[in-house]
């Protein structure tokens, strides 16, 4: 019988909506970058509009959605209707509490969604319900892009 | 003196080395800098006062516990409570972040050997507690070069 990972344990006690079957742990824990870098492919940088951390200099220092938009159309973003898998694409979905941004998902070219959670892990998804709840809302936006090659 | 109303005190003192006290009277809003959607944003001067208002609710559990014991429970408390968080507002206005800073500039040295072992985002509160920035403009939001910067600056003022 296989050991479980203490790490999917814990992220299936902090995500009850999150099938055991439909997710993966990717890393080890890192404070190195959060949920909006990851979401553009940045694993090294934490981008948030507080005064100290990584922030473009032209965008309001905010966490409305809207600012969050903004960031992400200036990462070559553009608003998409869905999440469904668009060959040459790669996907962003942005998570809302409160009128206030708290998390993104970037899709992957099988289809599968990838997290970083706070100052935990990644993750692999299949589905992006499964992190809706009172940490980080709904999803209220999705992003597209072409896909680097 | 009392530990507590000297902790109180100091942080006052830091607060009001820029301003007279009356200018915070005058222009409240001016001290407590807002996000122009109106949620609250942190700078330093926000977190001395955001820390001064966490005194209030600091209970009578540090009895009998060292400055050391304190600093790790909050630490180890505080990590645990943001671990899912990403808004760097949400981490430092964190009810127990807010503990650790209003402990005062002594908690300083304990931070440096936390992230020298174990780097985690305690930029915001070695700003306030010690008034200093070492972090160079590119390496902002980058956890290991702020940290190094941070240690770097331990060493050459005495804290190595």
């Amino acid at each position: 019988m296989d050991t479980p990972d203490p790490r999917k344990r814990e992220v299936a006690l902090l995500f009850p909506r999150l099938n055991d079957s439909e997710f993966d742990v990717r890393s080890d824990a890192t404070d190195e970058y959060n949920c909006i870098a990851w979401a553009a492919g940045v694993n090294n940088d934490w981008l948030d509009p507080t005064l100290g951390c990584s922030w473009p200099d032209s965008l309001p220092r905010n966490y409305v959605t809207k600012t969050f938009l903004m960031l992400y159309q200036k990462l070559g973003y553009v608003l998409c209707e869905d999440g469904r898998l668009e060959k040459g694409y790669e996907k962003v979905a942005l998570y809302e509490r409160n009128g206030l941004c708290k998390h993104a998902a970037r899709q992957l070219p099988n289809g599968l969604w990838t997290s970083k959670l706070g100052k935990l892990f990644d993750i692999e998804h299949q589905r992006l319900d499964g992190l809706i709840g009172k940490d980080y809302g709904v999803i209220v936006h999705f992003l597209k892009r072409p896909r680097a090659k | 003196m009392p530990k507590r109303e000297y902790i109180a005190s100091d942080l006052a003192d830091k607060m009001f080395v820029s301003e007279p006290e009356s200018a915070y009277i005058e222009q409240p809003n001016r001290r407590l800098s807002r996000f122009d959607d109106g949620h609250l944003n942190v700078q330093t001067r926000d977190l001395a006062v955001l820390a001064m208002l966490s005194l209030t609710a600091i209970s009578g559990r540090d009895e009998g516990e060292s400055m050391e014991e304190k600093f790790i429970r909050l630490a180890d408390t505080w990590e645990d409570e943001t671990k899912l968080m990403s808004s760097m507002n949400d981490i430092v206005t964190n009810q127990t972040h807010l503990q650790i800073v209003a402990m005062g500039p002594d908690v300083v040295p304990l931070i440096l050997q936390r992230i020298c072992h174990h780097p985690g985002w305690w930029f915001e509160a070695l700003r306030f507690l010690t008034g200093q920035d070492p972090v160079p403009e590119n390496a902002r939001g980058k956890l290991l070069e702020m940290t190094a910067a941070w240690l770097k600056w331990g060493e050459e003022n005495g804290y190595s």
